[in-house]
């Protein structure tokens, strides 16, 4: 039965992960990972509180901050159900939509420990409080500048994961919907 | 060289011009009886052997793209659309064999 196997070449699960793993078992596993990122993100003031990014330094109830990420899946997913609706000529179901869209989101969790780390030099200086308060003087020291060079330099790694995250978001809508239709006959 | 291993495959196209190719003679294996004309293929024996072997497999199964994703180990969207770039290749067959 091998031969019936189609040609997958170049197109590993660590680039797309959807072309193996779609519908419930996606859902179930992508829902677990949105929460264990939400949790863990709690204890170190990460917030997943954009579609596709996530943010350091707000102090939330745990629902609050589990909420979020489950609220934008659920909107983002449901846009791009709609979009492929429109956009597709392939018939496509919604559970492998919203099951590919959660899976996706597996790439957040290494983020949210590299993101509190990448934190760390700003907790140590006063320059949050100072930029958050304009009648606090502005001008930046040498320590100040060293932390924002370190947090750049430390935020590189949780960006690539984000980055991977957005990557398997897009193929995940890509296969789900296959809005890539008849191009690999061309 | 071992004989045993070699595999004989229905060439689709002309090696010259690439054109697709048409029967001229069949032959029955048992009693030597040739018979000469023109035939045309088939329309899936322009499929590959890969697509070919999909096709058999799919029906076997009762058209489930769930079990078809199961004996493929992939997941059921990438099963469909490999299904689609099917269909899709099938049209083109039956176009460019209704244009001649």
């Amino acid at each position: 039965m091998d031969n019936t196997s189609p040609n997958f070449s170049n197109r590993n699960w660590r680039l797309n992960p959807s072309e193996y793993i779609a519908g419930g078992t996606a859902l179930g596993i992508g829902f677990l990972a949105m929460i264990i990122a939400a949790v863990g993100g709690h204890f170190v003031n990460i917030n997943f509180d954009g579609v596709v990014d996530l943010h350091a330094g707000k102090d939330a109830p745990m629902w609050f901050q589990i909420s979020e990420p489950v609220i934008s899946w659920l909107i983002f997913s449901t846009l791009l159900y709609i979009t492929g609706k429109i956009f597709s000529t392939s018939s496509f179901r919604i559970i492998d939509v919203f099951g590919t869209q959660a899976f996706a989101r597996i790439a957040m969790i290494p983020a949210v420990p590299l993101s509190y780390f990448a934190t760390l030099p700003l907790k140590n200086s006063d320059l949050l409080k100072r930029l958050s308060n304009p009648s606090h003087d502005l001008a930046l020291s040498s320590n100040d500048i060293s932390s924002l060079v370190m947090v750049g330099l430390l935020s590189i790694p949780a960006l690539l994961f984000i980055i991977w995250s957005i990557m398997w978001m897009y193929k995940a809508y890509s296969t789900s919907c296959n809005t890539l239709l008849n191009k690999n006959l061309k | 060289m071992n004989k045993d291993i070699i595999v004989k495959r229905l060439p689709q196209a002309c090696p010259s011009c690439n054109s697709r190719l048409n029967v001229k003679k069949l032959v029955c294996p048992s009693c030597d009886t040739e018979v000469e004309g023109l035939y045309s293929m088939p329309l899936l024996a322009g499929l590959n052997e890969q697509e070919q072997d999909f096709v058999l497999s799919f029906i076997k199964n009762s058209g489930s793209l769930k079990e078809m994703a199961n004996i493929m180990n992939r997941s059921y969207p990438s099963v469909r659309n490999y299904l689609d770039e099917l269909i899709a290749k099938i049209s083109q067959l039956e176009n460019s064999k209704n244009n001649g």
